[in-house]
């Protein structure tokens, strides 16, 4: 059986492909591409099959691969994406849980939204912890495959489904070097210092757990330096990060990430980001490039951001009751 | 033009792409900026990377900071790599993500934590924060468990796979940083751990002899550290 297979590298296109060889045998080419170029979209996990690569060109960027294929065996369509749908363990007030939620829905990635509540440790459950032994959230499941960590999800989403707009994970190699760049970035420092400050200055108190306050002063300060970060290296060239026009996936991550400061009162709000102009532009960009699906997404945080509030208020005017009294 | 790496093999993600580098015959210029001189401060370097991290490469005019990035860049962009380092398989490649994130905050944020309170701060005459290396051990044994448990649970390396990747050489660095605290804690930390420990020499053969020779430096710190701090302590 003679066909033709269109795909899309992982790899840039002046590399070698993934593996094809030209040797004839069981297993030749194990490699993950996808039937794609305007036919039904379907993800062919593995080829295992006699072939032989007669030929490859590469065309507008797609790769065309002749393959020979014994007669007895037929190329192996592992999964119909028609019949899988991935299913989304997280929950709404997780920066990376919104990240991922928002993603499928602006791609029109079918799933299934499992909500695991942290606060009832739901992520503790015998069940959960077979999706994810780490306990945490966001989590993926898609077919066989259970995957955590947010950044890890996102890249493998934006390559198993060919209709992901190129913008959110760039297949050039340098563009994408410096998605993977910031991302590796924002762990020690954004994500650090935004969800350690919100966490330790607010919801830790809120549950009864004990927070120190050196620990609030070194997280805010890590926060600060991360901003700074943002405002003059990472939003110096271009609406968005690494000098980007159009989002990627760490616009996303990023911008989900600082809508969490939401969450403080107005004044510790306005006093850490008041200073960041173009910080403030890219979260706003983001949001209309995510439209209407980052504003709905967000809307049980900004229910919490109100119930705070207003509990803060309620707080200050006993306060100031007593001390008149 | 030659790929520039700016690293010191001091740091745990500088060794793992210089041990990378001529494990898959990529011709570059090392360029030591000394940490522990603060060179990573000096306004020649910042120029290059506006974070003052090691390591970063230059690429022609491309420039690149953030290991994880940049194994994947090289991986990419030559092609005598071997794939086993960064699998073209969707998922296997999707695993290998997985693990490089966790690493973040998990081993790295431990094993630095240990290193710091442990060594750095008593080296440089700072007061012992009690509270602070105990919170850097607890991460770092758990991390340390993590990894024993699941990352390592199907086979030599991590995420049951039967060949190094990115994240063996890089997570395998980190751990060998812990080099750096004297012998008795040490042992005491990483000796439960049996796999961890045959995963280390796993990825030590599979990259002879590249990783003893980057890591020469290390050990003689480690020598003269351990000297140091017993020396201050013979002093108390």
């Amino acid at each position: 059986m003679y066909g033709i297979l269109w795909c899309r590298a992982l790899q840039p296109r002046t590399a070698q492909l993934p593996r094809p060889r030209a040797n004839r045998g069981p297993n030749v080419g194990t490699f993950s591409m996808w039937y794609a170029r305007d036919r039904r979209y379907i993800l062919l996990e593995t080829i295992d099959a006699w072939a032989e690569c007669l030929n490859t060109s590469t065309v507008d960027g797609m790769i065309r691969l002749e393959l020979f294929v014994t007669s007895n065996l037929q190329l192996k369509k592992v999964k119909d994406r028609s019949e899988m749908v991935v299913k989304v363990y997280g929950e709404r007030m997780s920066e990376p849980s919104r990240a991922v939620i928002i993603f499928c829905k602006v791609n029109g990635i079918e799933f299934e939204e499992i909500e695991i509540d942290v606060l009832k440790n739901q992520n503790y459950s015998p069940e959960y912890k077979e999706i994810n032994p780490m306990n945490q959230i966001p989590a993926i499941v898609d077919g066989d495959l259970k995957l955590f960590e947010s950044h890890a999800i996102l890249i493998y989403l934006s390559c198993a489904f060919p209709q992901v707009a190129s913008h959110w994970y760039p297949s050039d190699v340098y563009k994408r070097a410096k998605i993977h760049s910031v991302l590796d970035w924002h762990h020690s420092f954004l994500r650090r210092g935004a969800a350690g400050f919100v966490f330790n200055s607010l919801l830790a108190p809120l549950s009864g757990i004990r927070s120190y306050p050196q620990v609030i002063i070194q997280a805010e300060e890590i926060l600060l330096r991360s901003l700074s970060k943002l405002e003059h290296t990472w939003l110096k060239d271009g609406p968005f990060l690494a000098g980007n026009s159009q989002p990627s996936i760490a616009d996303l991550i990023l911008a989900c990430e600082i809508m969490q400061l939401e969450l403080l009162s107005e004044k510790d709000h306005d006093r850490i980001l008041g200073p960041y102009m173009k910080v403030l532009q890219w979260v706003e960009d983001t949001k209309s490039a995510t439209a209407p699906h980052f504003d709905e997404v967000h809307e049980l945080l900004f229910e919490s951001q109100k119930r705070f509030r207003e509990q803060r208020a309620t707080k200050s005017r006993k306060t100031q009751v007593k001390s008149k009294m | 033009m030659t790929l520039k790496v700016y690293c010191d093999r001091m740091s745990q993600p500088s060794r793992a792409i210089l041990i990378f580098c001529k494990m898959n015959g990529i011709d570059f210029e090392e360029i030591t900026i000394n940490i522990l001189k603060n060179e990573q401060h000096a306004p020649e370097y910042k120029a290059i990377n506006p974070m003052s991290q090691v390591p970063t490469i230059v690429d022609g005019d491309f420039t690149l900071f953030e290991s994880h990035a940049i194994l994947i860049y090289l991986s990419c962009k030559y092609p005598g790599v071997a794939s086993h380092w960064y699998p073209s398989d969707l998922v296997e490649r999707a695993k290998v993500h997985s693990a490089l994130d966790w690493h973040h905050a998990n081993l790295r944020r431990g094993s630095v934590g240990a290193i710091v309170n442990n060594v750095l701060l008593p080296l440089n005459g700072l007061p012992f924060n009690a509270q602070a290396a105990e919170e850097a051990e607890k991460t770092l044994v758990k991390a340390l468990t993590i990894l024993e448990t699941f990352w390592l649970k199907d086979g030599p390396f991590l995420s049951g796979r039967s060949q190094p990747s990115i994240a063996d050489l890089n997570l395998v660095s980190e751990v060998m940083e812990l080099q750096l605290l004297s012998e008795k804690e040490h042992d005491r930390i990483l000796s439960p751990f049996k796999k961890v420990l045959q995963w280390v020499e796993d990825t030590k053969s599979a990259t002879a002899p590249y990783f003893e020779e980057f890591h020469g430096v290390l050990y003689k710190a480690r020598d003269e550290f351990r000297a140091l701090i017993a020396a201050k302590s013979g002093e108390k």
